[in-house]
């Protein structure tokens, strides 16, 4: 009779090869790799706070909490937002201010500017938080593109915002119903180009496109 | 748990040039990060000409280096355990 022979008794090569796809599979789920952020030059700047806001609980700070990073071709223009600042609004009144990116392309490579939230509690992060649950940072961009390549023209244009962490799924229907709100950072709207026209993304882009991973 | 990778883009073009020393301006549009996990985040606006951006497809976290180290020590933990029973 042939008896079932225990792990123990294996050979040691088959042992070993187990053990080591085993320990690869655990190492794969506890620490994946982390995608890597671009590369931001030189040049940071604090974003400062709306003038007057309604929250009753919350200490006005001088900023609210994120700074913005940017290579010397590139010059930011940030103006607070006017009027009365009402995060829980969800609505323009929410809007913390615009914020106007000059970009000088001497060629075709893409410019990156790095958007970077202060840790919650510290002098220039708003604590209690004045925002509405999970509402973050809100702006307005108008987004200035110099092109001073002498010989190359451009016939499209593209923005993108990259998170370099995968986020929690947040349920983006629940404050407007509409499901135009992912975890990840996102554009609204179609702005109004000139010269080129609005092709593709921002809202339609945030519906139904977030790559879901299951973990458990 | 459930988590999302992904990224707000928007393109442009479809009509109309922008030559040499010329100005692209998209007016203004709505950026908009939330605050999901109660750290503090971070991102990156990518600007660039002549592209298209679309949605990332799936990608399944690469094994880091941690994770490498881990499997050799566990290797080596095991032929020793191994020897040491023989022996």
């Amino acid at each position: 009779m042939i008896r079932p022979r225990s792990f123990s008794y294996s050979p040691e090569w088959f042992r070993t090869v187990i053990c080591a796809v085993s320990f690869a599979l655990v190492g794969w789920f506890l620490f994946p790799n982390p995608t890597e952020a671009d590369l931001i030059v030189s040049g940071t700047d604090t974003l400062a706070s709306p003038a007057t806001w309604t929250n009753q609980n919350a200490e006005r700070t001088d900023t609210i909490g994120w700074t913005v990073t940017f290579p010397a071709n590139v010059t930011v223009d940030w103006v607070p937002a006017t009027g009365t600042y009402n995060p829980a609004s969800g609505g323009s009144a929410s809007i913390e201010g615009t914020m106007t990116i000059t970009a000088n392309f001497p060629d075709t490579n893409p410019i990156s500017i790095g958007f970077q939230q202060v840790a919650a509690g510290t002098k220039n992060n708003p604590n209690p938080t004045p925002r509405a649950p999970g509402l973050g940072l809100r702006f307005q961009l108008d987004s200035v593109n110099n092109n001073q390549d002498p010989t190359t023209g451009w016939g499209s244009f593209a923005m993108k915002l990259v998170d370099p962490n995968v986020q929690p799924t947040f349920d983006n229907t629940s404050l407007d119903n509409q499901g135009l709100h992912p975890s990840f950072p996102h554009f609204h709207g179609k702005g109004t180009p000139t010269p080129f026209n609005f092709v593709s993304g921002s809202d339609d882009g945030n519906k139904g496109h977030g790559v879901r991973e299951l973990r458990e | 748990m459930t988590e999302t990778r992904g990224m707000g883009f928007v393109n442009f073009g479809n009509d109309g040039t922008v030559g040499p020393t010329g100005v692209f301006d998209t007016g203004l549009i709505g950026v908009h990060d939330f605050e999901v996990s109660g750290l503090a985040r971070q991102f990156t606006l990518v600007l660039q000409p002549n592209t298209t951006f679309t949605q990332p497809p799936i990608l399944t976290p690469e094994p880091s280096t941690l994770s490498l180290l881990l499997v050799l020590a566990g290797v080596v933990a095991l032929i020793g355990t191994f020897r040491k029973g023989i022996e």
